[in-house]
């Protein structure tokens, strides 16, 4: 599975914005659904799951935002052996490390299937996933209990033994979550581990509550934890930002990453360190073609999501698309999407740092939507993580969030060529029309697009604003490729639910195997990605 | 703690500094691509007349329309089950201080909440720049750090 998106996934959910399960559902608003077809034939059982996985979730229980990462042990037949996990909740206030002692799992040939997770207190924590590939997979929590979105990925377990001083060299990182206060932070930037357990070298850009720090400098330690670093690959870190410590627990995948939890509770952040690779451009000529963004966060009335794509060369950004889909209402419904250009586009540009740390910026102005800033640190030339500071009308940002961006391959892209299986993950938040109640939702679920662009799958869904949990859903919808597939896409699917519900999308392709989609519909803000999964 | 959830009347800054207004002004919204300004802040004085949560025109989340002395204004929350968690419950009749700011998005004019008051009980459902709180639930209840606000790590 893509690196990119994996982080991207721990991303999203963090920041969606929405009501409490305690709180939310109203009465009568269940939901029911047509079963999924049998699955095609495909390459998954059991016997994929095999290891230990490293995996991130976030969303809403009752006490509101929440955050859970951590590791378990499947045994390649249906079993869980046991795992640890870092819980960041406000229903026992604080960060817990809960042991996974047992639990169950299950995989259909298409990759849809269920993990269980049993803990030492003896609850469960029940898990929709689909798998992308044989070694990852996406997470929606569909156990009633909360929902939120996720991934997973193989770990390495050789590189556990080795911890900490197995970390060595240039990492980018994206945190994102809540601050101390409950305003929305995101964090980007790159350190190098100096294979000693220390951070040395570190910038970090910060927008926090609408604030953009500006670059900061960040110094680190990192630790195994001697209890469950060996079984599981945990440890923590402590970095130093601006004079203040942030504290987190963390999971190697392997060297090259790492997935971490902000534990300074009431703060509640996570996100992944991926190490970087390739020739790092330190000028705007070592960076240039298309390349397809996605980006959550907050804005002045709730959710804000966003994707996108831009062609970057010498310096000058060209054939911006971007569809922001947020809480507000600038059109006839409650949940506003603007394609942009709104207006006339201009001023679009882009900077590489000449200091090698990957820093760069991309702006843009739009005659009627306003100012669109970004900071980005690449990964690699061909991925980054990426900050949303853009400025709208105003001089400050109106915005905190944060996402991913890739380089766009394989095009043109043509319907035809978007044949094939595919797994997804989407998250956001909406107003159900028969309860009239706002909450989170979360999906995961997996489909078959034939080469005219039908779809047809099965999906799992938690939806607070109905207080339902489907399972099994059937769905069905269309792909539309546009011209050479680089610029803004359709797709839309339809659940065979009770009360029916359509949503549309705008979607950007990233390569054959990648998309993203943003939400256009009223009444629903949401954004994921699309992945394709055999 | 600075950042306000729950705060008694006497406490509440919620006196004369702030203009009083009684009506969304629409003419003289910034738009919401503005962002919040204290500076612009308005304190409105109303009656809950309904509360509604699929409004087809607000924002995605809780509104309430406020009769005030010159008309109904739509007041963007975000969250009636955060206001609930903070022990604020709002029902139609029930007299309420908001303090806010108008925005106007497209056609719309909305009126942007940060801090809610009925009788003794104010909650912040944003903070002092805007930012929406409503995610929080419970989590800002059980702390026990104070920590000022924007670009606070």
């Amino acid at each position: 599975m893509n690196g990119s998106i994996m982080r991207y996934m721990t991303l999203f959910a963090a920041i969606v914005l929405a009501c409490f399960t305690s709180a939310c559902g109203g009465g009568g608003g269940t939901i029911s659904s047509a079963p999924a077809p049998p699955p095609a034939s495909g390459p998954y059982s059991a016997s994929t799951l095999n290891g230990t996985y490293a995996f991130v979730m976030s969303g809403q229980d009752g006490g509101g935002f929440f955050a859970r990462i951590g590791s378990f042990a499947a045994n390649g037949a249906g079993g869980i052996t046991g795992g640890v996990l870092d819980l960041s909740s406000g229903i026992v206030p604080g960060v817990a490390t809960v042991t996974i002692t047992s639990g169950t799992y299950s995989i259909g040939t298409n990759g849809l299937g269920t993990v269980n997770l049993i803990d030492s207190a003896n609850e469960t924590v029940g898990l929709s996933i689909v798998m992308t590939s044989t070694t990852a997979g996406l997470i929606t929590e569909t156990d009633g209990n909360a929902t939120a979105s996720g991934n997973f990925t193989a770990q390495d377990t050789t590189t556990f033994a080795g911890l900490p001083n197995n970390l060595t060299g240039p990492y980018v990182f994206d945190i994102s979550g809540l601050d101390p206060n409950g305003a929305a932070e995101s964090l980007v930037g790159q350190f190098t581990a100096n294979g000693a357990g220390g951070v040395t070298a570190g910038v970090v850009d910060v927008n926090d509550d609408f604030t953009a720090s500006g670059q900061l400098a960040v110094t680190g330690t990192f630790s195994a934890d001697t209890t469950y670093g060996p079984s599981f690959g945990r440890g923590t870190a402590a970095f130093i930002i601006n004079g203040t410590t942030v504290n987190f627990s963390f999971y190697t995948v392997g060297v090259g990453r790492i997935r971490m939890l902000r534990t300074n509770y009431p703060a509640t952040s996570l996100g992944d360190a991926v190490a970087q690779t390739g020739t790092i451009p330190t000028a705007t000529s070592g960076l240039s073609g298309g390349f397809a963004f996605i980006l959550a966060g907050s804005n002045l009335v709730g959710e804000d999501v966003r994707a996108g794509r831009v062609s970057l060369s010498g310096g000058t950004a060209s054939n911006v698309e971007l569809d922001d889909d947020n809480d507000s209402a600038s059109g006839s419904g409650n949940s506003n999407h603007t394609a942009i250009p709104e207006g006339t586009i201009s001023a679009a540009s882009y900077t590489i740092d000449p200091s090698g740390d990957g820093r760069g910026t991309l702006t843009f102005t739009d005659s009627s939507a306003g100012v669109f800033s970004f900071i980005f640190y690449l990964i690699s030339p061909t991925q980054a993580v990426i900050q949303d500071v853009s400025t709208g009308n105003t001089t400050g940002p109106i915005v905190t969030s944060d996402g991913s961006m890739q380089m766009q391959t394989g095009n043109p892209f043509t319907t035809a060529g978007e044949a094939g299986n595919w797994g997804f993950n989407w998250s956001g938040e909406s107003v159900n029309n028969s309860t009239g109640s706002f909450g989170e939702e979360d999906f995961v679920g997996q489909y078959t697009q034939t080469s005219a662009g039908s779809i047809s799958g099965g999906v799992d869904f938690t939806e607070l604003s109905a207080n339902s949990v489907v399972t099994g859903g059937a769905f069905s919808g269309t792909m539309t490729v546009a011209g050479d597939g680089t610029l803004r896409n359709t797709y839309s699917i339809t659940l065979a639910t009770s009360p029916a519900a359509t949503l549309n999308f705008a979607a950007y392709l990233v390569d054959a195997n990648t998309m993203f989609v943003v939400g256009v519909d009223t009444h629903r803000t949401i954004t994921g990605s699309i992945l394709r999964n055999y | 703690m600075r950042r306000i959830i729950r705060m008694s009347i006497g406490a509440a800054c919620l006196g004369g500094a702030f203009l009083l207004t009684t009506a969304a002004n629409a003419q003289q919204a910034p738009s919401i691509r503005s962002g919040y300004s204290l500076a612009r802040e308005v304190n409105l004085v109303g009656t809950v007349s309904s509360i509604v949560e699929d409004s087809k025109t607000g924002p995605l989340g809780t509104n309430v329309m406020v009769q005030t002395g010159s008309g109904l204004v739509d007041v963007h929350v975000g969250s009636a089950s955060y206001l609930k968690l903070n022990h604020l419950e709002l029902a139609a009749g029930d007299s309420v201080r908001i303090i806010g700011e108008n925005f106007t998005s497209g056609p719309n004019t909305v009126f942007v909440a940060r801090i809610v008051q009925k009788g003794t009980t104010a909650v912040a459902v944003r903070s002092q720049k805007g930012m929406p709180l409503w995610h929080n639930g419970t989590r800002l209840q059980s702390a026990t750090t104070t920590r000022s606000q924007g670009g606070a790590l």
